[in-house]
């Protein structure tokens, strides 16, 4: 296992089809690995680690398919970061490295009825009202009051829903979320009492790293149709809302991954990483995992719901506006770490699978069943840029549910280390540096800018444009950020 | 801690870092310095009030990685800053020590950026030739 940052080992990959290429069975790879690239991504991806990380995930018992990984793929810890696994049921694993810490990070996109000129103005002090009403979440400060034990265990058992019964946001919004803002099968017993203190004051906070909320326009249409049917036009302002579970979805990731490591060596499971440690679905600890996991993917839609209806009273104080004017909504609240239960065709045979998603977001053609509203035109998909270029709109296509077990990007991908990136940022004026790209920024962590600049990352269209020639998704409109707010 | 140092190493995700020691107590201790001074910069914080911090673990790797947690829990729940890590005592499987600092506060403090975990990924401890070393990547 190279986890030593050289150059991972040489592994055979050929090009199977215009954008995408194959790791043939090797080893231990009960499948072969596949990755969604051009050439030109692919000339990245090869110098980073993350292609042996594609092997390791190859290895999984159970696993079904291939070890799939998407254009924004980049080295992470176990898994690899816009990584996607579907394993069997019966006969299957669950890995919490193969979710992550951040247990449904996700993005969520909002639209509102104001246009470019509305607020082109205002852009400042709008900043400040975001950046003051949302707080990153460190050092024990959240949004709103500490909850009880009891009502977090309530909670994450409700999701989204549990926001709006608080007065967040309208129940309309549920609809317009992946599950409905919340997953059924969450149990609060299977949580930890550290993973529920870490929780208790972190409801309505964005968290660092590569969290933000940003104001964005509409600054290009791809899918005349497609925008108009979801009310979206140029130069509208739309809010995007990136944060995920905080700490108490860190805590259930390190509680199991603890608990697997031991469940491994019982049920004689070898792997290459022990950060890939897992337990078969069903087992004790694949079961409770689960439990917990859903919990945690509940209180992340709950989180990002807070922030939502927080950003809208944000900017009615800042433009002094009315709810009525402003018209804030709900497009689609998309999750990027999370494992699920799925049917899926596999060798012409539909199957029962719990696909890990793991950096990547699924995308649903139209007609699938679980899409509700948008049943007919296929999943809402937001993949966000870095913060001084732009991010995406898409829609889920049929061949995804062909190809990648309805799976596709879910963002930039990172290109330069934090190392390097915070090395490279003390040589240029990060304002300065925004504020040319037309981007207002406010943000609490000092080494999170200079590592999340814009230049530390690939450019999210070549990202974008692979899914579109493999036909997974197809875009519809590109957002140019305002104003970002950063933990 | 005279002989102890850490760098960070390229991570394209994530961070990690690469601790070196004298000795296995100072490893924990410089390893515990090296992910405050990820959160918040040591040189914003005043050592005036102390915490107790233990952990227990079933190897090397495993006890360095849950020290580390033990630490990051000290800043997530109890919004706890240090800038002096300190082993008291450490045998095979566990390991205590103080950490002095203070309460973490906004605008008097440097934040830095927020860790979610300390992965299990590429962790290695090792001793050769009289020297202790590390690698953790941290999860951000």
């Amino acid at each position: 296992m190279s986890a030593s940052g050289s150059k991972a080992k040489e592994l055979e990959v050929r090009r199977i089809g215009e954008v995408v290429w194959e790791i043939s069975r090797q080893g231990e790879m009960r499948v072969p690995g596949r990755i969604f690239a051009s050439e030109d991504l692919m000339a990245d991806i090869r110098s980073d680690p993350a292609l042996e990380q594609v092997a390791n995930v190859a290895c999984l018992p159970g696993i079904v398919g291939a070890a799939l990984a998407m254009p924004d793929i980049h080295w992470g810890y176990g898994f690899p970061i816009g990584g996607v696994a579907a394993v069997d049921l019966e006969d299957g694993v669950i890995s919490p490295g193969g979710v992550g810490y951040d247990i449904n990070c996700g993005v969520r996109l909002a639209a509102t009825g104001l246009c470019r000129q509305d607020i082109e103005k205002k852009i400042e002090p709008l900043a400040d009202a975001l950046f003051a009403a949302i707080p990153c979440g460190v050092g024990a400060h959240g949004a709103i009051r500490a909850l009880s034990v009891k009502e977090e265990k309530r909670l994450v058992e409700r999701g989204a829903a549990w926001a709006v019964e608080q007065g967040f946001g309208d129940a309309e919004d549920l609809l317009h979320a992946e599950e409905k803002g919340c997953l059924a099968g969450a149990d609060a017993d299977a949580l930890s009492d550290t993973a529920l203190e870490r929780g208790r004051s972190q409801v309505g906070t964005l968290g660092s790293g590569n969290h933000f909320l940003e104001v964005d326009v509409i600054d290009e249409i791809y899918d005349r149709e497609g925008a108009a049917k979801l009310g979206l036009s140029m130069d509208q302002v739309v809010v995007i809302i990136h944060s995920g579970s905080r700490g108490l979805g860190y805590q259930v990731c390190d509680d199991f991954l603890k608990l697997m490591v031991k469940a491994m060596a019982r049920c004689g499971i070898r792997l290459p990483d022990r950060q890939l440690a897992c337990a078969p679905i069903r087992s004790p600890e694949g079961e409770s995992y689960l439990a917990a996991m859903r919990c945690a993917a509940n209180y992340a839609w709950a989180n990002r719901q807070v922030m939502f209806a927080l950003a809208a009273r944000a900017f009615e104080q800042a433009l002094e506006i009315s709810p009525r004017d402003l018209k804030m909504r709900l497009i689609y609240d998309v999750c990027h770490n999370i494992a699920k239960f799925e049917d899926h065709e596999i060798d012409g045979k539909t199957m029962r699978v719990c696909v890990h998603r793991k950096g990547a977001t699924r995308a649903f053609g139209p007609g699938h069943p679980e899409l509700g509203i948008y049943r007919e035109m296929g999943q809402p998909v937001l993949i966000p840029g870095d913060m001084g270029r732009y991010s995406f709109l898409l829609l889920g296509r049929e061949e995804a549910m062909r190809q990648t077990f309805g799976s596709t990007c879910h963002g930039a991908g990172r290109v330069m280390s934090r190392a390097q990136a915070k090395k490279q940022a003390r040589s240029i004026d990060l304002h300065a540096t925004l504020r040319e790209r037309g981007v207002t920024a406010r943000y609490r962590g000092f080494a999170t800018i200079a590592e999340e600049m814009p230049y530390a990352y690939k450019d999210v269209a070549q990202v974008v444009d692979v899914m579109e020639r493999a036909g997974v998704s197809g875009k519809v409109a590109r957002f140019k950020p305002l104003a970002v707010i950063k933990g | 801690m005279a002989g102890a140092t850490f760098r960070q190493f390229p991570h394209t995700a994530d961070l990690g870092i690469e601790v070196e020691a004298e000795s296995r107590a100072e490893l924990f201790e410089a390893a515990g310095l090296a992910l405050f001074s990820l959160m918040v910069d040591p040189s914003t914080v005043s050592a005036r009030e102390a915490r107790g911090i233990s952990a227990q673990g079933e190897d090397e790797e495993e006890l360095l990685r849950a020290w580390l947690h033990q630490l990051l829990l000290a800043f997530a729940i109890g919004g706890f800053v240090a800038r002096e890590v300190e082993v008291e005592r450490l045998d095979r499987f566990v390991v205590e020590g103080t950490i002095r600092g203070e309460p973490y506060e906004e605008g008097t403090h440097r934040f830095e950026r927020e860790i979610k975990g300390v992965t299990y990924h590429g962790l290695r401890v090792e001793e050769a030739n009289g020297k202790w070393m590390a690698r953790v990547i941290f999860d951000v």
